[in-house]
């Protein structure tokens, strides 16, 4: 007997506590932002906090600055006094949790359940301290409506309706026994017109009026909501189809990649075995073939670089990889290994390094990448024999590296077009100077450095060349 | 007569290491090939080579830097070298200090470079 009373007494409960803290859809949570449930009743609460003080404060004021005799101060005060005190156990509840990431159904429920209280504590008190200044005289009657808006903004329009009628029947109770006399509500003068009690007649002009105006808030709210919540649910719905098409766009990219680079490095090797006479002698026709194939196909190998670099950085997780590492050596070691390209070009090369190590917080691959592709850059655009300067130093909290060259140079016209997505500049054939290339590059660059929390710059003069370069934030170490 | 140097090319792609060989026996080295990081370990204890080319993305994921580090830790003496393709080393962020490389070619490899490169290190004229 006692199981299934129970059993009966657990479903009633459940239907009811269904019935408040569902959505329209009828799952849980209820809110708009559900997301930030803790984030708005900590915000309800500090502002029901603020407003104990101002009913402390405003009838203090009332009473020996308005002169309004009549007011009840002190009961006032003692109803802000129990408003606070109802908030600290509201806060002491529901919010040592709120900094945990992990949150538990019970607890996201316990908030759900401390909210309910917050608003249905809320309209008892205002119907107190509406009874304190004047019943269905008091100005504060208008307080009334802004609690309806605020249950019909975070509630479901059921919800918010029985909110609303809830909020009415107080309202109507005070109006009864105000026009009844049974519990004859103050008066204090000044702040209401008069201390005669109200008429019948008045009681039920004031009654309708309130209603309508109480039930009208309460439709136009909650039908506003109802667009936002879903334009919202769409938004979201939306954006999750965004998401999965953006993931399959990576992992297609990344098998796109794959299969097209061993092929295409294969060719590539076999006709440079050719061209260099390995399978025998080709005539000046046959080399010129080979030669203008090699060269589309480096141009291939390079966009399919950029694209791998670009692959590699969407997928790069910043906050779970961003490590410790020290620039300067990094910049040594990326010097080392392209001293052969270097070397191909006849540049000189001038490093000027600073004395003291400096630590960058980020990916070191990524910004590897980064210089790496301001160094090719520069050694590409600068015919033979050029000269390159590498440069690092800082600036207040941030480290500058330039890499400088006097080669080709870029008009002032072509500069802002610089750093953008597939850009590729209109370029004169230079002897000597390979003007291919993807336009993905230095996009890579910018996207790289301002993901670390850095800018680019390019500073140019056609002609005479140009400094490429970078801020970072330097790392603050222990 | 100088005894000929003997390269190792450690690859899975047999079209690569066909044309490796071509360049490198054109300059006048001896090639052995391993098509995979077991036989290519198995390779270098029988023809001892006197350099390695090893290329970065094999069966397994970055295979190559295992068959570096494995051959590393057996103090083989002589310089190994990697090959990668474009975006391997930023992908899998290679090290080729820390490998004990003598350095990364990037594929397609320029003969040029590839034979420059392995005869100033290996002294060869």
């Amino acid at each position: 007997m006692t199981n299934s009373t129970g059993k009966y007494s657990q479903s009633i409960l459940s239907k009811l506590i269904r019935f408040f803290l569902r959505d329209e859809e009828g799952s849980f949570p209820v809110f708009l932002h559900s997301l930030r449930l803790e984030d708005q009743l900590y915000d309800f609460t500090i502002v029901r906090f603020l407003v104990s003080f101002l009913i402390v404060v405003g009838s203090l004021f009332a009473k020996y600055v308005l002169k309004i005799y009549e007011l009840n101060h002190k009961a006032l005060i003692l109803l802000a006094i129990l408003l606070f005190l109802v908030n600290t156990v509201n806060f002491a509840i529901a919010f040592p949790a709120r900094k945990k990431k992990e949150k538990s159904k019970k607890y996201h429920l316990l908030l759900v359940v401390i909210l309910h209280l917050s608003i249905a504590t809320d309209f008892l008190f205002l119907t107190i301290a509406i009874w304190l200044i004047g019943g269905v005289y008091s100005p504060f009657q208008t307080f009334f409506i802004f609690h309806v808006i605020i249950t019909s903004i975070l509630f479901s329009p059921l919800i918010a309706f029985v909110y609303t009628a809830y909020g009415y029947l107080l309202f109507l109770a005070l109006a009864i026994v105000s026009w009844q006399q049974w519990i004859p509500p103050i008066y204090p003068i000044g702040a209401v017109p008069s201390n005669v009690p109200p008429t019948g007649t008045y009681i039920i002009t004031v009654a309708v009026v309130q209603g309508l105006l109480f039930f009208l808030t309460a439709s136009l709210t909650t039908h506003l909501m109802y667009f936002l919540r879903e334009g919202q649910r769409q938004i979201v719905r939306i954006n999750k189809d965004l998401e999965r098409l953006c993931d399959q766009r990576k992992g297609f990219l990344q098998i796109a990649l794959h299969n097209l680079r061993a092929p295409i490095s294969a060719i590539a090797m076999h006709l440079q075995n050719l061209l260099y006479g390995y399978g025998g002698e080709l005539n000046e026709t046959q080399q010129s073939w080979v030669q203008r194939s090699l060269t589309r196909i480096d141009e291939l190998v390079s966009f399919l670089h950029d694209l791998e670099n670009l692959s590699v950085m969407e997928n790069a997780d910043l906050l779970r990889e961003a490590k410790e590492f020290e620039l300067n050596s990094l910049i040594e070691k990326i010097l080392e290994e392209n001293q052969d390209l270097i070397a191909s070009k006849k540049h000189t090369i001038k490093v000027d390094l600073p004395e003291k190590k400096i630590y960058i917080l980020g990916i070191q691959r990524l910004i590897r990448e980064a210089i790496l592709n301001f160094l090719t850059n520069a050694i590409k655009y600068t015919p033979q024999n050029g000269k390159i300067i590498v440069r690092v130093f800082t600036h207040s909290s941030y480290v500058r590296v330039e890499v400088e060259d006097n080669g080709i140079g870029i008009s002032q016209e072509d500069i802002p077009k610089l750093f953008k997505e597939f850009v590729r500049l209109k370029q004169q054939k230079i002897e000597g100077v390979d003007t291919t290339g993807s336009g993905l590059g230095l996009y890579i660059v910018r996207q790289v450095i301002e993901s670390h929390g850095g800018r680019v710059f390019v500073r140019s003069q056609l002609g005479k060349g140009s400094i490429f370069g970078f801020d970072l934030p330097i790392a603050r170490r222990k | 007569m100088e005894q000929k140097k003997v390269i190792l090319i450690i690859d899975d792609d047999p079209d690569i290491r066909s044309a490796l060989r071509v360049m490198l026996e054109s300059a006048g080295f001896v090639v052995g090939e391993a098509a995979n990081g077991e036989e290519g370990l198995k390779a270098v204890q029988r023809i001892q080579p006197d350099a390695v080319i090893i290329d970065l993305m094999m069966e397994n994921v970055d295979s190559g830097s295992q068959v570096a580090t494995k051959l590393k830790e057996d103090k083989y003496p002589g310089p190994m070298y990697m090959l990668s393709s474009a975006g391997d080393a930023v992908r899998y962020n290679i090290d080729a200090r820390e490998l004990g490389l003598a350095g990364i070619f990037q594929k397609p490899v320029d003969p040029k470079v590839l034979i420059s490169t392995l005869k100033a290190k290996l002294g060869v004229a």
